[in-house]
């Protein structure tokens, strides 16, 4: 898929596990583990809004595009 | 608790009707001829060829009733909305379309006004049931996507 969610690159930054960032954000382990096995279709503004209050970053530190290869 | 006890009749219905079907079938050539006998002679006067419709779209309606019971055991255990079921559908539509195709032959032989009133009623189904594929094909792409979106 063109966008890569980078999510378990952020979480080693940040120093957070996958248990305790599902709790700040309030999500389950079950959706956090499709988020950051980029298996999502899509992800809410709320949920985006949640990651990025509890890993303190930028949305772009998180999501990232890379074009298809033809 | 309405919708559970719906789900169990349901379920003992279609187990009823599979296993009666599986006597009615075995029993054909018998029953036919009985039929040929006491009935109507027109049966008997073309037992082989009645005795293949009838088999064909016996063994057709078993096979909707065998598709049937796979998805209702997909209710029960609550995972419905899964790609099986839609296959389930579109044999279902072909199955359905097989026995109007034979009622249609038996329109030919045996023309009755019940044969011309099954045939279109197995036509509909056939339709009936690819529209309800598609559907179901759509609401499990809609499903997959909401389950998706975190």
């Amino acid at each position: 898929m063109a966008i890569v969610v980078n999510l378990d690159v952020v979480m080693a930054k940040k120093k957070m596990g996958v248990t305790e960032l599902a709790k700040e954000v309030d999500i389950t382990m079950a959706n956090l583990s499709i988020l950051k096995n980029n298996k999502a279709k899509a992800v809410r503004f709320t949920t985006l809004d949640a990651l990025c209050r509890a890993l303190d970053c930028q949305p772009g530190d998180i999501l990232e595009y890379v074009p298809d290869e033809p | 608790m309405g919708q559970e006890r719906t789900n169990t009749f349901t379920k003992i219905m279609l187990d009823f009707m599979f296993y009666c079907g599986l006597v009615v079938l075995a029993a054909l050539p018998f029953t036919l001829k009985l039929a040929g006998r006491y009935y109507s002679r027109q049966l008997s006067d073309n037992f082989i060829s009645m005795l293949l419709i009838f088999a064909v779209s016996g063994v057709c309606g078993l096979m909707i009733i065998a598709q049937l019971r796979r998805m209702m055991k997909t209710v029960i255990e609550g995972a419905c909305f899964v790609p099986d079921n839609v296959r389930s559908l579109q044999v279902m539509a072909r199955l359905s379309l097989v026995i109007a195709g034979a009622f249609i032959i038996k329109l030919f032989i045996v023309p009755t006004p019940a044969t011309a009133i099954i045939v279109l009623v197995f036509f509909i189904a056939a339709l009936f049931s690819q529209v309800l594929a598609n559907v179901f094909a759509e609401a499990i792409r809609y499903k997959e996507e909401t389950d998706l979106t975190i």
